[in-house]
C-alpha cells in the first residue's frame, strides 16, 4: 500500500514539474536578441558586400546588405535592406529597398517592395525613379515591372503604369497611362 | 491666353519611352498636351526636354488637333499633319493641310508659322507650293 502511494506522489510531482516548465518556457523565458525566422537548411551572412566581376575582372555590380539568408531548398537568397549598384562605363545605377531576392541561377534580383533607383553620371542629368515589384535581369541589364512608376529629373516629373527599363541604353518605357509635368 | 505661357506643361500618353541619354521622350501611341488653355492631341509625339523643362515637341497625326483660347475669349482651332512646338521661340510650325479657324475666319495653307505670343500667322515655305488662303468673316470685324 505504502509503495503505491509513493508511486502516485512521484507521478503527481512529475506532472507538476512538466507543467511548470512549460509555463516558464512560454511566458517567462528571456527572448533571444535576434528573432531568426525558422528557416530550412541553408546559411545566413551578416554585414555582406558581394562584388560581381566579368571575364576581364571588372567589377560589374556590388551588393551591400546588413544580412542575407540563403535557402538551400529553393536556392533563393533573401537580402535585407539591400543596396545594389550596377556599375556602367557612363555611370552607376543604385537600387535601394527593404528587401531583395536573388533567384536560383543568380540571374535576377527581385525587389517586391518599394525600390528607389538613382542614376549618377557626368553626361546625363540626375534621375530618381521609384517603383515596386521590379525584376532586374543581371545579364541583360534590364528591369521590368507591372507596378506604378515615378520618375523625377530636373524640371520633369513623370508617372505611369508598368515599365521596361534598359539600364545600358538608359531608356525607360512607360507601358500605360503616362502622365508628365514639365516645369515652365 | 497670355497666362498660358507661364503654365506648366502636362503631357499624357498611353505608352512612351523616355531616353535619358538623349533627353527625349517618344510617344508612338500618341499624346495629349495641356498648357493652360492650349490643348494639342496627336497620334505621335517626340518631346525634347533638357535643362529643366521642354525644349520642343514634334507631333504628327492625321491630323494633329490644337486649340487655344485667345485673349478676347475667342477659341482658335488649328489642324495640321505636323505640328512643331518650339518653346523658346513661343512659336508653332505647322505643316501639311494646315487650317487655322477662329472667329475672324479660316486660314489654310501647306506651311504656316503661328506665333503664340502675338498670334501672328505667317506663311512659310517656297512660293510655288504655298497656297495660302485667308477667309475673313465680315460679320466679325
Amino acid at each position: 500500500m505504502l509503495e503505491k502511494s509513493r508511486l502516485t506522489q512521484l507521478l503527481i510531482f512529475g506532472i507538476l514539474a512538466i507543467v511548470s516548465y512549460a509555463i516558464y518556457n512560454k511566458y517567462y523565458a528571456p527572448e533571444s536578441d535576434t528573432e531568426y525566422e525558422p528557416f530550412t537548411k541553408g546559411y545566413s551572412l551578416e554585414g555582406v558586400i558581394i562584388r560581381n566581376s566579368n571575364e576581364s575582372g571588372e567589377i560589374t555590380s556590388t551588393i551591400e546588405s546588413p544580412s542575407m539568408i540563403h535557402y538551400a531548398d529553393t536556392e533563393l537568397s533573401e537580402i535585407k535592406s539591400p543596396k545594389y549598384t550596377m556599375h556602367q562605363s557612363d555611370g552607376d545605377w543604385v537600387f535601394t529597398s527593404v528587401v531583395g531576392e536573388i533567384n536560383k541561377g543568380q540571374t535576377t534580383i527581385y525587389f517586391p517592395e518599394l525600390v528607389d533607383l538613382s542614376f549618377d553620371s557626368e553626361s546625363t542629368e540626375a534621375v530618381a525613379i521609384q517603383t515596386s515589384q521590379l525584376t532586374i535581369d543581371l545579364n541583360e541589364k534590364t528591369g521590368v515591372t507591372d507596378s506604378k512608376i515615378s520618375i523625377k529629373r530636373p524640371g520633369l516629373f513623370l508617372t505611369g503604369l508598368g515599365s521596361v527599363i534598359n539600364f545600358t541604353d538608359q531608356s525607360i518605357e512607360i507601358l500605360e497611362d503616362m502622365y508628365a509635368e514639365f516645369e515652365n | 491666353l497670355t497666362s498660358d505661357r507661364k503654365a506648366k506643361i502636362v503631357i499624357e500618353g498611353p505608352g512612351c519611352v523616355s531616353k535619358l541619354k538623349l533627353d527625349q521622350t517618344e510617344c508612338k501611341k500618341g499624346l495629349k498636351i495641356v498648357q493652360g488653355s492650349m490643348i494639342i492631341k496627336s497620334t505621335y509625339g517626340m518631346i525634347h526636354h533638357k535643362n529643366k523643362g521642354v525644349e520642343n515637341i514634334l507631333m504628327k497625326g492625321d491630323q494633329v488637333y490644337m486649340e487655344q483660347m485667345m485673349d478676347d475669349k475667342d477659341k482658335m482651332v488649328i489642324r495640321a499633319n505636323e505640328v512643331d512646338y518650339r518653346k523658346a521661340d513661343e512659336k508653332v510650325y505647322l505643316k501639311g493641310n494646315v487650317s487655322i479657324t477662329s472667329s475672324i475666319g479660316v486660314t489654310t495653307g501647306e506651311e504656316i508659322e503661328f506665333n503664340l505670343l502675338t498670334q501672328e500667322i505667317t506663311a512659310k515655305g517656297e512660293e510655288a507650293t504655298q497656297q495660302f488662303r485667308m477667309e475673313i468673316d465680315q460679320n466679325n470685324d
